[in-house]
C-alpha cells in the first residue's frame, strides 16, 4: 500500500509516496518499530529511480514491516522548483552539498508526517551525496543511519574535462547529440534487418580481439599507484571531491551506521579506490557491500535483487534486535 | 498527486487543474526505460497546459513508476486498461469540457489505439511508437547494450536470440525489467492506428483534430531513446546532457494548437 504526501521546504512543495508497512508485527518483532527509511533523489532522476530500484527496494523493506519514503528534491520529478537545463551543473550542486539545507528539512518534516521515531537517511548517487553533506550539517539524534547507493567521490565534470576526446566531453555540443541520435537510430535499424546477427557477431569477434589484446582490468582491487593507500588527502587524485571526502570522514567519525553498496561494472574500468582510502582513515561503523556485474543504477544482471537483499540484510542487522547489545541512537557530533 | 484504485492495484496519477479550462488533455507516458530521462519534461509539459486553460492528467502504467503492480504480469492490454479508467477519471472532472488524447512514445500509440475507438475529441501525439515492438525494443537495447561489452557474460546474444527467445516463451531481464513473453507477443501485435492511414489530414472522418509531431534532438531528454546514452557508451560512468531545456516555444506552440481547435467547442466524446 502506498500513500502520497507533501512538505512544504523552503517556500516549495516537495512531493513524496510512503511505502506503507504490511504488517508492524513484523517491524516490531525484529526490534525495528518506528523506524522508517527516508530515499533521496537518485542523481538527477525522479524519486522511483532509474529502472524503478528504489521503488522495489521500498517495497522490499515495507515488507519488512519498515516504512520508506521516497521524496523528490526541488524541481526533480513531481516537486516544485527549477532545475539546470544540463546535467553537469546540476551535479556541480550535488557535489558541492547545495542540496544539504533543503534534505535536511526535508527528512524531517517528512518524519513528523509520517510519524517516524528513528530514520535511516538514504539515497542513490547523488541522493547518498547529499545525505552525508545534510548529516554533517546537522545530525539529530532521530538519525539512526545512512545508506549510501553507489556514491561518486570524484568531481563528475572536472573528471570528464580531463579526458579530452571521450563520448563524454564532447557531448556538450548539439553536434555530439545529434551524432549519437542518429548512430542509435542506425543501430537499432541494422539490428532489425537481415544484417544485424551478421553485424553483431563480427562486432563481438573485434570486441573479444581487442580485450584479449588490452590489459585486463580487474575491478575488485584496481592496480593504480596507491590506489586505496594514499597517505594524506594530498595524495589523492586531483579530481577528487575533497569537501565530500572530509564530510564522510566526518560522520563516519561519530559511529553513524552506514552502508555503503557499490556497483562493480565490468563494461567500466575500475578507478581510484576511494572507499578504501576513506574506510582505511576512518572505518567508524561503516559496512561496505560490492555488487559485481551490474550498473551505476544497479539496474543490469542481478543488481536490483542483490541491492535490495544487501540494504534489508543491513537495516535487520545493524538497526534491530540483532543490534540490541549497541545502541541504535548515535552519539552527537 | 493521488491513487486510484483499479482492480487491486493503485494507479498514480496527478491533475493539473487549470482555471476555467477551454480543454482538458490526458497525457499517457513513455515506456519504463525512458520515463524517467524525460520525467522532468512531461511534468513541465502538464504545468504548462494548466497554465494554458488546458487541465492535463497525467499518470504511471500499472507495474510501473509510482503506480503498483508487478511488472512482468502485465501487457499493453493492461496499460489500455489503465488509460480507459483515467480517460473516465479525466471526464468526471469536467464532462463539458473536450478531452484530448495526448501521448508519447508508447503512450502515443497507445492514445492512437483508444482515439480509433471513437474515444476523445482530439489527439496530438509526440513521436509516437509505430508498434508495441518498438516501444519495448529500447530497453531490450539497453540488455544488448550491457551484454555485448561486458566481459563476464560469455557469448552475449544477437538481436535475433532475444527475439526468438521471447517468441519461445521466455522471458528476459532487460534494464531492471522482466519482460515477458506475453507482453512481447502482445507488442508485437499492437499498431499505431492513425487516422486515414497517417495522411496529416488535420481531421479525422468524425471531424476530430488530431496532429503527429516528430520530436528532434532539441528535444533530448524527452524524444523517445533520449536516456539510451548510457546504455550506448558502456564506457561510461556519468555524461553531460540536457536535463530540463527550455522547450517553452515548443509547448506553446503545441498548447496553441489545442486552444486554436477548442476554444468556444462544445465537442465532447
Amino acid at each position: 500500500m502506498r500513500k502520497c504526501f507533501e512538505v512544504m521546504v523552503q517556500g516549495l512543495r516537495l512531493r513524496g509516496v510512503a511505502h506503507l508497512p504490511a504488517s508492524e508485527a513484523a517491524a516490531a518483532a525484529a526490534g525495528l518499530d518506528g523506524l522508517g527509511v527516508v530515499l533521496l533523489h537518485p542523481g538527477f532522476l525522479p524519486r522511483s529511480a532509474q529502472g524503478d530500484t528504489a521503488v522495489a527496494l521500498s517495497d522490499a523493506l515495507a515488507r519488512l514491516g519498515i516504512m520508506a519514503a521516497r521524496i523528490d528534491m526541488p524541481g526533480l520529478g513531481d516537486s516544485e522548483g527549477d532545475l539546470p537545463e544540463d546535467s553537469f551543473t546540476f551535479i556541480d550542486l550535488v557535489q558541492k552539498g547545495g542540496l544539504a539545507a533543503v534534505a535536511n528539512e526535508c527528512v524531517e518534516q517528512t518524519r513528523n508526517e509520517l510519524g517516524l521515531q528513528q530514520v535511516v537517511i538514504g539515497g542513490f548517487c547523488g541522493g547518498a551525496i547529499t545525505g552525508f553533506y545534510s548529516l554533517a550539517l546537522r545530525q539529530n539524534r532521530w538519525v539512526a543511519g545512512l545508506v549510501a547507493l553507489d556514491p561518486i567521490f570524484y568531481l563528475v565534470r572536472q573528471a570528464n574535462a580531463q579526458a579530452p576526446g571521450t563520448p563524454a566531453a564532447a557531448a556538450g555540443a548539439d553536434w555530439s547529440m545529434r551524432r549519437e541520435l542518429l548512430r542509435n537510430e542506425v543501430r537499432v535499424a541494422l539490428l532489425n534487418s537481415r544484417l544485424g546477427r551478421p553485424l553483431q557477431k563480427t562486432a563481438q569477434q573485434i570486441r573479444s580481439f581487442i580485450k584479449k589484446a588490452a590489459p585486463k582490468p580487474t575491478s575488485a582491487a584496481p592496480v593504480l599507484p596507491g590506489n586505496g593507500q594514499a597517505a594524506t588527502a594530498t595524495q589523492l587524485p586531483s579530481e577528487t571531491n575533497f569537501k565530500l571526502m572530509q564530510c564522510i570522514e566526518q560522520v563516519l567519525a561519530v559511529k553513524l551506521p552506514v552502508l555503503f553498496v557499490t556497483a562493480e561494472d565490468p563494461n567500466k574500468s575500475a578507478g581510484y579506490d576511494y572507499l578504501s582510502y576513506l574506510l582505511a582513515r576512518q572505518p567508524g561503523r561503516a559496512t561496505h557491500e560490492r555488487i559485481a556485474g551490474t550498473d551505476h543504477g544497479f539496474v543490469s544482471g542481478n543488481g536490483k535483487s542483490r541491492m535490495i537483499e544487501c540494504v534489508s540484510n543491513w537495516i535487520t542487522r545493524e538497526l534491530g534486535h540483532a543490534a540490541s547489545t549497541r545502541s541504535r541512537t548515535p552519539p552527537a557530533p | 498527486m493521488d491513487y486510484f484504485d483499479l482492480n487491486g492495484e493503485q494507479v498514480y496519477y496527478a491533475l493539473h487543474r487549470a482555471h476555467n479550462p477551454a480543454a482538458q488533455i490526458l497525457l499517457a507516458g513513455h515506456f519504463v526505460t525512458e520515463r524517467p530521462f524525460s520525467y522532468a519534461l512531461w511534468v513541465r509539459w502538464a504545468r504548462h497546459l494548466a497554465s494554458r486553460r488546458v487541465s492535463a492528467l497525467r499518470f504511471d502504467y500499472r507495474g510501473c513508476g509510482e503506480s503498483t503492480g508487478e511488472f512482468h504480469r502485465l501487457t499493453l492490454t493492461s496499460w489500455l486498461e489503465d488509460c480507459r479508467a483515467m480517460l473516465g477519471l479525466l471526464k468526471a472532472q469536467n464532462s463539458n469540457v473536450p478531452i484530448v488524447l495526448g501521448g508519447i512514445g508508447m503512450g502515443g500509440l497507445l492514445m492512437s489505439l483508444l482515439f480509433a475507438e471513437g474515444l476523445g475529441d482530439g489527439m496530438l501525439l509526440w513521436s509516437p511508437a509505430a508498434s508495441g515492438a518498438g516501444a519495448l525494443r529500447d530497453t531490450l537495447f539497453r540488455r544488448l547494450a550491457f551484454d555485448l561489452a561486458n566481459p563476464t557474460t560469455g557469448q552475449p546474444k544477437t538481436w535475433a536470440d532475444y527475439e526468438s527467445s521471447l517468441q519461445r516463451g521466455e522471458s528476459i531481464e532487460a534494464a531492471g525489467y522482466t519482460l515477458s513473453a506475453a507482453l512481447w507477443r502482445e507488442a508485437v501485435e499492437r499498431k499505431l492506428i492513425l487516422p486515414g492511414g497517417g495522411r496529416d489530414q488535420g481531421v479525422d472522418s468524425h471531424g476530430r483534430p488530431w496532429k503527429v509531431v516528430k520530436l528532434g534532438p532539441a528535444h533530448v531528454p524527452l524524444i523517445p531513446g533520449g536516456g539510451l546514452w548510457q546504455a550506448i557508451n558502456p564506457g561510461l560512468r556519468v555524461r553531460r546532457s540536457p536535463l530540463s531545456p527550455d522547450l517553452s516555444g515548443f509547448f506553446e506552440e503545441n498548447s496553441d494548437w489545442i486552444l486554436s481547435k477548442f476554444t468556444g467547442s462544445n465537442a465532447t466524446s
